[in-house]
């Protein structure tokens, strides 16, 4: 109803005798209190369309009470005079080409009411109200087409609208929330439910309204809800991925190229399984990150240890590779928030390898040549089974189990032969290995995480508990040959070996953390560990057919127990631009080495601080300086403390050291980023430096050959070192962008070298210093059709070895690389991209300059381009090579190892779902 | 309980009605913004950043204003913010004398300059009337495109026409804004009658770019436009323009 009271009709028809321009409204009056003698300055004077309730325009009485309304055109409107000492006085007005001009000489503005009567209707709005009723519509009584999905049939249904938007007003008032079955459908966008459903699959469709219980100040009490009433077997949809490809056998026709991959996600309400497959026997191993993100394949995502940025699938380049994995994973929605997850996945990988190197060793006064040349054949099969629980069990508890089980079973079969040369280069000896082994291991890790919070904001506690344990058998056989140059005899070893590794570790942390005030907080910790591994060697010699002469030297049995209990005390700092944290740790270490055979123990008891600090200043988004400080230490594998030796390269033999102690690391990490989003400029930098006492050292003894048995030990004082730096610079409206780079190293470490030097043994320190420096620039070029970049890299790599300034070479390798992106017409696209490198400096034979060329053409088919074709050629010159040059203490070793050349690949993909639309790839976020 | 919460907000009313406040033409108002981060991130990858418990971010704004000019910008407190990042914190000068706007967009921490006539809009008037502190208030719907729709209440008694986020060309001050879903919403805080000083009542572009609102719209569309994640922080920059 109108508040009568208040309003007033006046129809004016009054002609005016002077108009000036007969398009436009001229209302003027002066307005008074309610006695009509008082003149009211600054009251509000609006006009306001009837139609559609438009605000035409307003202003303000003078000192003299008096207004002005002019500037809009001819209409029909509402006049409104408000004053905050009055009730509003409303004049309806219809103007026309002969009432354009009203005067209206005194308003008395109306006394205030005390009591409002805020119920109003009004002409301008839809008529039909519906409250607390609900609306119904049964959706088969509506024709849809076949693959129609709900937003097709909402705009069949009477009384509804969907926008461009798709969204969706009931009677002309916005619908708030779409459910589905009562229940909201991935979120709460409604567009997710009416976009993705197929229209089919609803049986009805209900409009009510309902108090808005997440309403705030400001929103409105009550939303339109539509429910969306499904059949029963219409909450269910896919979607996948199916490609294959080969060569048919172009390069080699017993053995054709291939990649196949499958993946399969299927959705039933909150149930996900995504099924996955993958085979190959070309350098490509992994899934692209795309499709793993897609697919939910979260285990994928972690083992491989991919970066986001590597989009392109992962590829060996070891050698020549056959890949299969598959696997499963199942989520569901237990309860309320109870989420459930469960995993198997089985890989199977085999890699042929061979490969070529020689090594130089300098020792104080001589060196040494090897040349080996290597034939490596391994096959690993792995099952995987990964299971997580979560669920809030009250608002503030968070609890998490998520056990994981591995079985794993290896095979390995290696030859080496290897020439050891003097000084003089002459052949002194020659030696070929053959070592095969099995191995078969069951581990487990399993994680369990209780999180509390409590009213108090920022007060938290937190406790984890960490159970794994591993159990590993390994056989080996043993079988070399040596020649030595001044003798006609040969020297054989023929072993059978085992190996049999347990262990188990119990690792629980409790954390507390205690506001105070908004700014500051504490953090206490404590963390209990307990470790138990044991290793179990035999060896046994062949004697008259059989393997059963036990050899000593080689076998033992060897246990490490360690307790670890560590205190944290953590105070934190927290404002908006800056994040400052210091923290003391106090931990000690009992570590008990048992040699079970001989009966000797080697018992350490370690006491630490463990300091750490760290600071960030973030003025903006975009603008970031960290450094960071740690302090942290480790125990050695039982394979370092073992002590007997493992033949398993009698050239090489490595001994363990049980005296080993953990070692001690304190890093200092500073960074600084900064983005200017106008320009598109960027800067990332940093520098990283670490200094190790007790650190992991070899001792190495060489004999007369060549031949060496080494040994952990520690030292102190090792330092890496880096810092890095690179810069984006767009420039010509973004089109090009120039990115330089340049990164620094330096690496400091010490082992020990033992020679006989006229029949005495001598020990001297050889510390080695590894200073390297790279920079390169890369020009990308981005058109709308068209992306090609440009770029180099040079790199300067100078050892310095403490024991003999022979072995101080430096050497250097460059890169430049191009690449070109090019959408075509008709659904075409290509792409193409070369690098060429060049090794100089390095022993004869392996400074080579390799070219290689990569390039592939694909075409989308069918109206949802689901379906694409595509030509790759990999290493098109068939130029690709590994080489590579590694400096390790006193050894230089320069590594050449066979790989997957030249091949090209036809592939056909396939992308569906059960809508039958386009299928769009993971594109990131969005 | 309930029977005496309504009991009592009869009683305020009838207080409140009872009690006439006079006109203001220059002060200060501080506003607060809550936004529903689940509302704007509904995307299934957000929700590791957004929770229940986070998911209503509450920020402060204040404006100052006298009968031509009027200032909006952010009050920055220093407690730390994890979700900074997903929600815009602009500034805007209006003149109505000269109808100048100079509005400061901050882009990724970045500060961008642009002027720009004072937007005009098309509101609608509502019959609908509520309280905002003691100040009886108006509603008005803004229909900015087919997808987007904003309510305001503003308020007579608050004569400049100014408000949040740059709006303005209602008969009054406006002291509550909201997106139609609820997703944004700026209701005042407090309503102060004062003088301000000159400072409070500019922007200082300092030495950087200024742009006019067409440079700018074509050099994002240009450097951002092409990419889902571009188009969508698009949306959001020009929501309040």
């Amino acid at each position: 109803m109108k508040k009568i009271s208040s309003t007033l009709f006046v129809l004016f028809f009054l002609v005016c005798n002077f108009s000036l321009n007969a398009q436009n409204m001229k209302v003027t009056g002066t307005v008074f209190d309610t006695t009509g003698t008082r003149a009211l300055p600054q009251a509000m004077v609006m006009a306001v369309r009837v139609r559609d309730s438009l605000l035409l325009s307003f202003t303000r009485t003078n000192n003299k009470g008096e207004f002005t309304l002019t500037n809009f055109k001819v209409d029909t409107f509402s006049l409104v005079i408000a004053h905050p000492n009055f009730d509003d006085k409303t004049y309806y007005i219809f103007g026309n080409k002969d009432n354009f001009f009203i005067d209206i000489p005194v308003v008395k503005m109306p006394a205030k009411l005390q009591n409002i009567e805020e119920v109003v209707i009004y002409a301008n709005k839809n008529p039909i109200y519906f409250k607390g009723d609900t609306l119904v519509y049964v959706a088969d009584s509506f024709k849809v087409n076949e693959n129609a999905v709900v937003e097709d049939l909402l705009k069949k249904l009477p009384g509804l609208k969907v926008d461009k938007e798709g969204k969706i007003t009931s009677q002309g008032k916005e619908i708030g929330q779409v459910l589905v079955d009562g229940d909201e459908f991935f979120g709460s966008d409604p567009t997710i439910a009416t976009k993705n459903l197929g229209a089919k699959g609803v049986e009805s469709v209900q409009v009510y309204e309902k108090k808005n219980e997440n309403a705030k100040e400001g929103e409105e009490e009550t939303i339109q809800v539509l429910n969306l009433k499904l059949k029963d077997d219409a909450k269910k949809g896919y979607f996948g991925k199916i490609s294959g490809a080969s060569d048919f056998g172009l390069e080699n026709r017993k053995k054709p190229f291939y990649e196949g991959e499958l993946l399969l996600n299927k959705f039933d309400k909150s149930q996900k399984i995504s099924v996955f497959a993958l085979g190959a026997n070309t350098p490509r191993s992994n899934f692209k990150f795309g499709d793993m993100a897609k697919f939910g394949l979260e285990n994928e995502r972690n083992s491989s240890g991919m970066s986001m940025w590597n989009q392109g699938g992962q590829n060996t380049t070891t050698g020549v590779p056959q890949t299969i994995k598959a696997g499963i994973y199942f989520n569901d929605k237990i309860g309320k928030t109870g989420k459930i997850g469960f995993n198997y996945s089985y890989y199977n990988n085999q890699l042929d390898a061979f490969s070529s190197s020689r090594s130089q060793y300098f020792l104080s006064d001589s060196s040494y040549y090897t040349s080996d040349s290597t034939r490596n054949s391994s096959k690993s099969e792995s099952h995987r089974v990964k299971f997580n629980y979560s669920v809030n069990l009250d608002s503030l508890t968070f609890l998490e189990i998520k056990p994981s089980l591995n079985y794993d079973l290896g095979s390995n079969d290696n030859l080496d032969i290897s020439t050891f040369l003097g000084e003089d280069e002459i052949q002194s000896m020659k030696t070929s290995i053959g070592n095969s082994n099995a191995s078969k291991g069951v581990s487990t890790y399993s994680e369990a995480l209780l999180l509390r919070k409590f009213k108090r904001p920022k007060r938290e506690l937190e406790f984890r508990y960490v159970l794994s344990s591993a159990d590993n058998n390994t056989d080996e056989k043993l079988y070399t040959l040596t020649e030595y140059a001044n003798f006609s005899a040969l020297d054989t070893i023929d072993q059978s070996k085992t190996n049999n590794n347990s262990s188990s570790s119990h690792v629980g942390t409790v954390a507390y953390t205690e506001p105070f005030g908004l700014k500051y907080k504490v953090q206490l910790e404590y963390m209990y560990e307990y470790g138990f591994s044991n290793q179990n060697k035999e060896a046994f010699n062949k004697v008259d057919g059989a393997y059963n002469q036990r050899v000593d030297l080689l076998s033992n049995n060897f246990e490490n127990l360690r307790q670890q209990n560590r205190v944290t005390l953590e105070g934190i700092y927290e404002t908006r631009k800056v994040t400052a944290k210091i923290g003391l740790g106090l931990r000690n270490i009992a570590i008990e080495n048992l040699n079970i055979i001989s009966n000797v123990s080697v018992n350490q008891n370690i006491t630490n601080f463990l300091p750490r600090a760290s600071y960030q200043f973030k003025p903006s988004q975009s603008l970031r300086f960290t450094v960071n400080y740690i302090t942290r230490s480790s125990q050695p594998s039982i394979n370092d403390l073992q002590p007997v030796p493992d033949n398993t390269n009698p050239n090489r033999v490595k001994e363990g050291n049980p005296d080993l102690k953990p070692n001690y690391v304190h890093q200092l990490n500073v960074n600084f980023n900064t983005w200017k989003a106008l320009t598109g400029q960027y800067i990332w930098s940093g520098a990283s430096v670490s200094l190790t006492d007790n650190a992991f050292a070899n001792s190495t003894e060489y004999d007369a050959f060549g031949r060496t048995i080494s040994k952990t030990v520690n030292v102190d004082g090792n330092i890496y070192s880096t810092i890095f730096a690179g810069a984006g610079f767009p420039v010509w409206g973004r089109k090009i962008e120039i990115a330089p780079n340049i990164n620094g190293s330096y690496n400091r470490y010490t082992n020990f070298i033992t020679t006989q030097v006229a029949g005495q043994k001598v020990t001297k320190e050889n510390v080695t210093e590894n200073t390297a420096i790279d920079g390169g620039l890369t020009l990308e070029f981005v058109f709308d059709s068209l992306e090609f970049s440009i770029g180099n890299n040079y790199s300067y790599t100078n050892p310095v070895s403490s024991l003999n300034s022979v072995s101080n070479k430096p050497f250097t390798t460059q890169e430049y690389t191009a690449s070109v992106d090019w959408t075509l017409p008709f659904h075409f696209k290509a792409k193409s991209e070369v690098t060429y490198s060049i090794n100089s400096n390095l022993a004869a034979g392996y400074n080579l300059s390799i070219f290689l060329w990569n390039a592939e053409i694909s075409k989308a088919f069918m109206k949802t381009e689901n379906l694409i074709i595509s030509l790759n050629g990999n290493d098109i010159l068939n130029q690709n090579k590994r080489i590579q040059r590694e400096v390790n203490g006193n050894v230089i070793t320069d590594n050449n190892t066979k790989i997957i050349s030249r091949y090209f690949l036809l592939k056909v993909t396939y992308k569906f779902n059960k809508n039958k639309t386009k299928e769009a790839d993971f594109s990131g976020w969005h | 309980m309930a029977g005496i919460n309504k009991l009592f907000g009869v009683l305020l009313a009838c207080l409140l009605g009872t009690t006439a406040y006079g006109q203001i033409t220059s002060g200060k108002i501080v506003f607060e913004r809550k936004t529903n981060l689940m509302k704007r991130f509904n995307d299934e990858r957000m929700k590791r950043f957004v929770n229940e418990n986070n998911k209503v971010k509450t920020e402060l704004f204040a404006l100052y204003f006298n009968d031509t000019c009027s200032v909006f910008k952010p009050i920055l407190n220093d407690v730390p913010d994890e979700t900074s990042w997903m929600t815009t914190k602009n500034s805007y000068f209006q003149n109505t004398n000269t109808n100048e706007k100079l509005s400061v967009l901050s882009l990724f921490g970045t500060d961008v300059f642009i002027t720009d006539s004072i937007t005009p809009r098309n509101w609608k008037i509502t019959e609908n009337k509520r309280k905002i502190g003691n100040y009886e208030c108006r509603k008005a719907i803004y229909q900015k495109n087919d997808s987007t729709r904003l309510y305001a209440w503003f308020s007579v008694d608050i004569i400049p026409t100014t408000g949040p986020e740059g709006f303005s060309g209602l008969p009054g001050t406006i002291l509550g804004l909201a997106t139609e879903d609820g997703g944004v919403i700026y209701f005042a805080k407090s309503v102060e009658a004062m003088v301000p000083k000159k400072e409070d009542l500019m922007l200082n572009s300092g030495k950087n770019k200024i742009f006019t609102m067409n440079e700018f719209k074509l050099k994002i569309e240009k450097d951002y436009g092409n990419s889902p994640w571009g188009k969508r922080m698009f949306e959001d920059l020009f929501r309040w323009l």
